[in-house]
């Protein structure tokens, strides 16, 4: 097999690639393929098409039959094709397949051409610097058959080599003997060929010299060159362009005196074939194409020209070694990259002496793993915001593709000059969960993200921008860089030290019929997470809970004596907060989640949380517990906001300092958030942090607590040394710490924002988002991260006295399953104004408690009944009509539009609702 | 007001608040838009507030089932039921309804038995009579078509062969069209700088209008002056922009926008544009160096309701609106591609209280709905207008219910105050938006109501007063009164001759809190020389040079003094007379404020006096020059006093004495320098401005010096980031 490939370019580190010797377990795999196609009786009509046969017989189709079975469990069957490791599952159940490339490329691909289209054919793509080149697997590795494959148990591996081809015009000699060239090419020619050859080299040969043909060159000693020698056909220009021809293509040689008579030996009465000067690059490609056919490569080209004393054709030395394994788990397949026995160049010399590295910046994983061609029906899902839905072949090839950064931006490594207007647009509404998929039809697949997940970008593209088919992927950042500018001038691009060091996992699974949207794969998630990760139901409220969060205190600058001084403002003090609270509960809430912000010593921005210091302008110690003690009686949950990831404040006295504690750039800078003003704690930190932090918060006995920002940020730390923590490491440690508080401490965990690591481990969620960013990309937002969370977790989008659309945000509420939310202070609004809190712009609680008590009757109203129930399906009835069903058969009907709408045989009011309960209903 | 604008330039600086970080001040709550309501606040900080307006729906040409728009020019929404869109690409006019039906889409019409096409219509304007005008930029025309597509007239270039304006290389291309009331057609056209073409109701050309007018600064002139004639020759020609888009507005004027400046035209060219707000309506205030921030591009301009209007600009595809004061009331969009953001917006217009903007180069049209709280800004508005007032209090107190940080409903409300005679919340609140007129407005009614209402007790107790004092008179209470005190007075001057005479004997063993005592009481004597010096000069001057009447303490306590009722002023000073940041106070800046320029005028002046043959020492240039400011400690105090209880209308005053004070102070100093270095008053001028002119070479050079090491410190810091980086 290896034999008869083109050989392709390797560097001198690199080892030659070696396959393994397939033939023993390919018999095996054959045989059984052979007795699965006896057994199942293989039809041989059977369409390429991604098309699950019938209910009735399962047929494995034809183009399965020219792949080797390499795995199987009673669910599923892994096919392999050796020869271009395209990879299908055979869903025995239900009688489908899944191809990891799409098999109808070569007729029903139109949008791409040549290289582009043969990537169809690709598994992985990587992108390496400098110049962020991408190359593909197909084009680079299988295409010159660069992999091996191995067997591991439920699969296999592949260990893929990148390598460069070698260009058409390196088959192009420069200098060959006659007799070799004769040899070797031409005679293996047709007529037409030959001749096209021929008219671009000249022969050669050098021959004594008599007085007449004496060779004088301007401005060059010839004699000393030539010595007794001339060029026949005598030709002054010929011997000029030889020697140019060797000092060209001599590294060590910069004047045409360089040339030595040494170098000249081979041509003396010796006919060599050279070529024509100022052959032009595309005449020398054709040549090449020409000479490649007759099996001359550029190994030969190099012998020839070492023969002549000129270099060989330059090697390259950008070879990569990527393994990828495929595993059966179950009714998933499970993909995985071990990044860490990636091979990429490091500090390999070239033959000027000068060290290069080609770090691998991401990878790009399974791009056609299920893509769906131009006839296709259905949608892609993609996790951005609470979700959303691209319909395939929508035909919006003037927008860009979707990209979503799983869990949002990464603080530590964009400081903000690194932010233009357009890279900022990717990090509106995060991206919670690590998801996504497409359905077909039918069916549909959806992958979830196991590990490399905090590395992630989720992309999606629809047919007719670089191919006709609509591809949904997982692209990893495996060595993050950026772009930093120093000396006021230059900007450099860094780069992490080393490449990310974990794995890279995706579980792929298949969903059919009435699972086959994004309702099914909702449920699939949250079983996973609940099987996987231990997600809890939620503790079972009579009512929907308010989520009400109360500011304690801000800072404000004030003169104080002609000094202007940072004074802590009170909002809220804690008696006052437990006024207001009383206020709420009697107007008849029962159900208060108290969020309490700005509690701490300093306010919203408060001080390093080492341990619990109370905000003395607040009330100080005894005021708090006596807050605590009411609030537990009167049987609302109270939950202290507390950031611990970034730290507002620092003095001398805090056990805090920026230099040690902080997370570093990648140019060893003191990592700050700008935007908040503050410093990025180091996820190393982290733990010891939350711990005394505990230690402290037990003596309070409260049974809450509400974390800033550890549901919405995973920062890396890039110090250069032991210390770095990558941001996979980051988001497991969060993870780690929210497990602990929720599962050790017992603790009520409230989050704003709800990343999938710390999703199970949490109890109620605040902002989380109400629909997607609304790419012109998307075409439907859906509450997909809802889905996921309702039952096991209570949450609330945004707060409805800051929401743009108050009624929008109502029947979203209702829509979701989300509860109400409230931003309030005791004290007035404009205490805001001209304070760095001026976000906040409408705060007081009097302004407001009668109009969110009205919204929390009438969101009451229609989930009560639903109250603490997992969403069972969502779908689009109509135009702006959507319908939600729990899982006890209530549906609750919202209709966005402004005019009534007719839904199975009731009617919803415009901007209203509907709940209908098993037939009967119940109109608002 | 300039004073303001120029504080408030001076901050933004300091701050360096970029307009770009708006977009995503980030501790901001969950945001379904990709866009934040902004406005400027007195400091020209840009603060939140909540969405005025939302993406509603995106209509583009396949939805409307004509094709995709092909790089639409204009868009224009005649009454509030018919849209037309110039779809310039397709050489075609889309009309829409109100339901977006497309009820006509015009290619061609019939000009005299033939059939004529458009080509590259770009601009287009709707009368209220339906006259359709478009400018037909490829054509080199204006068409005035019916409703229903026929033609009524053709209006070419002008004859403007006198004027040079078109040639053949610069032909005759009109961009966008308006027309007013009267009939007056306005034509912006490509390449013309002039302003406006103002053509008649019968289609005559009659002229430019509106010309944005050139002003050369300061330094192009003086660079003109100097300048040999043909290095004038070299100097481009300063053109001036050209207007990118006009609208008609309710009464008939013409707004046109041009850059980041806006012109509201009458039919004589000139500008009413009112600008009342705290800053002219242009866009994003621009501030920073960074190249990246350019400043906004107004493309086009619609005009609104109640004299609102509203632009859209290229540069960040934000839409401003402003009231009809030019107060900034909210901002929406943004360039990027997500629904809400353009790619590159083209053209703006309103259909009732919803905005419609077009997108050129996605073809598409995005219908922004208002919200609530735009709504109830409208309403207040309009309620105001109407005369409807407690309405209107009412529509604002909602809007501060959604918005604590909007300046325009703390003044609204305040009005409400004002008239219902609630002063001092009206002044908290007038307060709170940075309203000083208003501010004064109900202060003033507070004090007369003060003033009326304790005028009458006031009254009986100076009387009471005089009759107690006639009392104490006509029994001789007064004399004996004064015998007590004399008797008091007299032995403590015993005590202190009894302490003079010892002094000299026991001079060696004199206690150290006695001769503290002394040295404050020689201060204190030195203090209340300089009052004698400020009426008395020439005299004061010269014995405090030559008889050493003040220690060099006492003119140090001086200085002091300045210092701390400077600062006092600068945090005390009433709000209708203070125009600094107080919550950004510093007292070592403020100090350093007046200690640097005085320190820079003594040494300067005595290094040039020595020169000049200056009989004064530094000592006496220091003591001298520090008693000349006496009068400026002397009315501070005062002022700050007289600040708070005056109106704006009686600042004349405050700023009558601050003026004298200080035209006082710089007497004594020229006064001071001449007598101490015993200079004729030729000679004192001639040092004043040496020593000035002195003072300005030394701050640049220590600016310079302050730049270098600037510098250096900068190489320093890369070469160990290099360091640290490359190794």
């Amino acid at each position: 097999m290896n034999s008869g490939r083109k050989p392709a370019r390797q560097l001198g580190l690199v080892p030659q690639v070696t396959m393994v010797t397939r033939s023993i377990p390919r018999i095996l795999l054959t045989l059984v393929v052979s007795m699965g196609l006896l057994l199942g009786a293989a039809c041989p009509g059977s369409s390429l098409n991604q098309v699950c046969a019938a209910e009735s017989a399962p047929q494995l189709p034809n183009r399965l039959s020219a792949m080797d079975l390499v795995a199987e469990n009673e669910f599923l069957a892994l096919y392999v094709d050796m020869s271009t490791t395209e990879i299908a599952v055979w869903d025995k159940s239900h009688a489908c397949v899944w191809y990891s490339n799409p098999v109808d490329r070569d007729t029903a691909e139109k949008v791409a051409r040549g290289a582009a289209k043969d990537a169809l054919g690709s598994q992985l793509t990587i992108k390496y610097d400098p110049n962020e080149v991408l190359k593909d697997n197909y084009n680079f590795s299988i295409k010159s058959g660069q992999y091996t494959i191995s067997k591991r148990e439920n699969g296999i591996r592949i260990d893929y080599t990148f390598v460069e081809e070698w260009s058409d015009e390196d088959y192009v000699p420069l200098l060959v003997s006659q007799e070799r060239f004769d040899e070797r090419v031409l005679s293996k020619l047709s007529e037409s060929d030959r001749k096209q050859i021929l008219d671009r080299y000249t022969l050669v040969c050098l021959v004594k010299a008599d007085e007449a043909t004496k060779l004088t060159l301007p401005g060059i000693d010839a004699d000393a060159i030539f010595g007794p020698y001339t060029v026949s056909p005598f030709d002054p220009n010929l011997a000029t362009h030889l020697l140019s021809t060797i000092r060209e293509n001599r590294r060590d040689y910069r004047l045409l005196s360089d040339v030595k008579p040494s170098d000249l030996e081979n041509l003396i009465d010796n006919p060599t074939y050279i070529l024509n000067p100022k052959t032009a690059p595309y005449i020398q490609r054709r040549l090449g194409a020409i000479i490649r056919t007759t099996g001359y490569d550029p190994f030969d080209v190099a012998a020839d020209h070492e023969s002549n004393h000129i270099d060989p054709p330059v090697e390259s030395l950008e070879v990569f070694k990527v393994p990828l394994e495929y595993r059966l788990d179950g009714h998933s397949l499970i993909v995985r990259i071990p990044v860490s026995e990636v091979e990429y160049p490091i500090d390999v010399l070239d033959y000027e002496g000068l060290r290069h590295t080609y770090p691998v910046l991401s990878i790009r994983l399974l791009e056609y793993f299920g893509a769906a061609g131009v006839d296709q029906d259905g949608y892609i899902f993609v996790p951005d915001g609470s979700g959303a839905l691209i319909a395939l072949n929508n035909g919006k090839v003037s927008q860009p593709s979707y990209q979503g950064v799983v869990y949002g931006r990464d603080n530590t490594l964009f400081p903000r000059e690194a932010l233009n207007m357009e890279t900022r647009a990717q990090y509106l509404e995060q991206v919670f969960l690590p998801v996504f998929g497409m359905k077909q039809g039918d069916r549909a697949f959806f992958a979830i993200i196991e590990d490399g997940d905090a590395m992630a970008t989720i992309c999606a593209d629809v047919s007719g921008r670089s191919s006709s088919y609509n591809t949904v992927y997982a692209d990893f950042t495996t060595t993050p860089k950026g772009r930093f500018s120093f000396a006021s001038i230059h900007e450099i691009d860094l780069y992490r030290t080393e490449i990310f060091q974990g794995d890279i996992q995706v579980r792929y699974s298949f969903l059919y019929g009435a699972d086959a949207n994004y309702s099914g794969m909702a449920r699939y998630y949250q079983n996973y997470l609940v099987e996987k990760h231990g997600m809890q139901r939620s503790k079972p409220h009579h009512d929907v809970p308010l989520f009400l969060e109360v500011i304690g205190a801000i800072t404000r600058s004030r003169p104080i004596l002609g000094v202007s001084v940072n004074v802590t403002d009170p909002l809220t003090t804690y008696p006052e907060a437990g006024k207001l609270v009383e206020d709420f509960i009697d107007r008849g809430i029962q159900s208060i989640k108290l969020r309490y912000t700005g509690w701490l010593k300093g306010g919203l921005k408060h001080w390093y949380p080492s341990r619990v210091v109370l905000e003395q302008r607040l009330g100080g110690k005894g005021a708090f517990m006596q807050l605590v003690d009411w609030l537990e009686e009167r049987g609302v949950d109270l939950y202290p906001n507390v950031a611990f990831l970034n730290v507002f404040r620092n003095s001398v006295f805090d056990s805090f300092s920026a230099q040690s504690d902080a997370s570093r750039m990648l140019n060893r800078q003191v990592a700050r958030n700008e935007e908040l003003g503050s410093y990025i704690l180091s996820p190393s930190k982290l733990g010891p942090l939350v711990d005394r932090f505990l230690a402290s918060y037990r003596g309070y006995g409260i049974a809450g607590i509400s974390l800033a920002d550890m549901g919405r940020e995973a920062n890396s730390d890039f110090r250069f040394n032991e210390r770095l923590v990558d941001r996979q490491q980051a988001a497991r440690t969060i993870e780690e710490q929210v497990r602990k508080m929720s599962r050790d401490a017992w603790l009520n965990v409230m989050a704003d924002g709800a990343n999938a690591r710390v999703l199970p481990y949490l109890d109620s969620v605040v902002n989380m988002p109400g629909g997607s960013n609304w790419y012109n990309m998307l075409d439907e937002s859906v509450p997909f991260l809802q889905m996921v969370s309702r039952g096991y977790i209570d949450y609330a989008g945004e707060p409805m006295n800051l929401a743009e659309d108050r009624t929008d945000s109502l029947l979203r509420m209702i829509e979701t399953g989300a509860c109400p939310y409230l931003v309030v202070a005791y004290g007035d609004s404009s205490l805001v104004k001209e304070t760095e809190f001026d976000y906040l712009y409408s705060l007081n609680y009097r302004d407001w408690i009668e109009e969110a008590v009205g919204v929390y009757r009438q969101v009451n109203q229609a989930l009560g009944r639903v109250q603490g129930q997992r969403i069972v399906e969502h779908e689009k009835v109509a135009d702006s009509v959507f319908k939600t069903t729990y899982e006890s058969g209530v549906s609750v009907i919202v209709n966005y539009g402004a005019a009534d709408a007719m839904v199975e045989g009731h009617v919803v009011p415009a901007r209203g609702f509907l709940l209908v309960e098993r037939g009967d209903l119940d109109e608002n | 007001m300039v004073r303001v604008r120029r504080l408030c330039r001076a901050a933004l600086v300091g701050s360096a608040i970029s307009v770009v970080l708006v977009a995503c001040l980030s501790m901001s709550y969950a945001s379904t838009v990709p866009y934040r309501n902004y406005v400027y606040n007195v400091w020209g900080k840009p603060v939140l507030c909540p969405q005025a307006y939302l993406p509603d729906f995106v209509v583009d040409g396949v939805q409307l089932g004509i094709g995709p728009l092909k790089n639409p020019g204009d868009l224009f929404v005649a009454g509030s039921d018919s849209i037309y869109v110039a779809d310039s690409g397709n050489n075609r006019i889309v009309c829409l309804d109100a339901e977006w039906n497309v009820t006509a889409v015009i290619d061609s019409f019939v000009d005299q038995g033939q059939v004529q096409r458009f080509a590259n219509p770009s601009g287009i304007f709707v009368t209220e009579s339906g006259s359709i005008y478009v400018a037909d930029q490829g054509n080199s025309r204006i068409v005035e078509l019916r409703s229903d597509g026929s033609l009524v007239r053709v209006i070419g270039a002008p004859r403007t062969d006198a004027e040079g304006v078109f040639s053949e290389n610069t032909p005759y291309a009109p961009m966008r069209v308006a027309v007013n009331p009267l009939g007056r057609i306005f034509v912006i056209a490509r390449h013309v700088y002039e302003g406006l073409m103002q053509f008649g109701a019968d289609g005559d050309f009659e002229g430019f209008v509106g010309a944005p007018r050139v002003q050369p600064s300061v330094a192009d002139i003086f660079w003109q002056k100097i300048a040999s004639v043909q290095q004038r020759e070299r100097m481009t020609l300063i053109l001036p922009a050209q207007y990118n888009s006009l609208d008609v507005d309710a009464k008939g004027f013409v707004l046109a926008c041009e850059k980041n400046l806006i012109r509201r035209l009458n039919s004589t060219g000139t500008d009413l544009l009112r600008t009342s707000g705290l800053f002219p309506p242009q866009g994003d205030l621009n501030v920073s160096s960074d190249p990246d921030e350019v400043p906004s591009l107004f493309v086009d301009i619609a005009a609104r309701e109640l004299g609102m209007y509203s632009v859209l600009d290229r540069t960040r595809g934000h839409v401003f609106t402003y009231d009809s004061n030019g107060n900034l009331l909210y901002t929406f969009g943004g360039i990027g591609y997500l629904l809400g953001q353009f790619r590159a917006p083209a053209a703006i217009d309103s259909i009732g209280e919803k905005l419609l903007v077009l997108d050129s180069q996605l073809g598409r049209i995005t219908v922004f709905r208002p919200t609530e709280y735009a709504r109830y800004i409208h309403a207040a508005m309009r309620a105001y207008n109407d005369g409807h007032y407690l309405l209107s209090e009412q529509m604002w107190r909602e809007v501060l219910r959604l918005n604590a940080n909007f300046d325009l409903a703390y003044k609204g409300i305040g009005k409400a105050y004002l008239r219902e005679g609630d002063y001092r919340s009206a002044m908290q609140l007038f307060r709170l938006s940075h309203d000083r007129s208003g501010y004064s407005e109900a202060f003033r009614m507070l004090r007369y109501e003060a003033i009326s209402r304790y005028l009458g007790p006031l009254l009986t107790v100076s009387v009471l007063g005089l009759v107690a004092l006639y009392v104490f008179r006509a029994f001789g209470l007064a004399p004996r009164l004064k015998g007590f005190l004399r008797r008091r007075r007299v032995s403590e001057a015993g005590v202190d001759s009894l302490e003079q005479d010892q002094t000299p004997v026991a001079s060696g063993i004199r206690q150290p809190w006695t001769s503290l005592a002394r040295g404050i009481r020689e201060i204190g004597s030195g203090l209340s020389y300089s009052l004698y010096v400020i009426f008395h000069p020439f005299e004061g001057f010269w014995s405090l040079k030559h008889e050493r009447k003040a220690p060099l303490a006492s003119a140090i306590c001086m200085l002091v003094a300045v210092v701390i009722t400077y600062i006092v002023v600068r945090q005390y000073t009433g709000f209708l007379f203070n125009f600094s940041d107080s919550s950004k106070l510093n007292v070592v800046v403020e100090a350093l404020s007046v200690l640097v320029p005085f320190a820079l005028w003594c040494l300067v002046n005595w290094a040039l006096t020595t020169l000049m043959d200056g009989k004064g020492t530094l000592s006496d240039i220091f003591t001298a020059s520090a008693f000349a400011l006496t009068p400026l400690v002397l009315i501070n105090l005062p002022l700050v006093v007289i600040s708070n209880v005056i109106t704006l209308e009686e600042g004349g005053y405050y700023y009558l004495f601050l003026t004298v004070a200080v035209l006082w102070s710089v007497t004594l100093l020229l006064l001071g320098s001449m007598t101490i270095h015993d200079y004729d008053l030729a000679k004192t001028t001639l040092t004043a401005v040496l020593t000035a002119i002195g003072m300005g070479s030394v701050l640049f050079i220590g600016l310079l010096g302050v730049s270098l090491v600037d510098a250096i410190a900068q190489l320093v810091r890369d070469l160990y980031v290099e360091i640290v980086l490359r190794v």
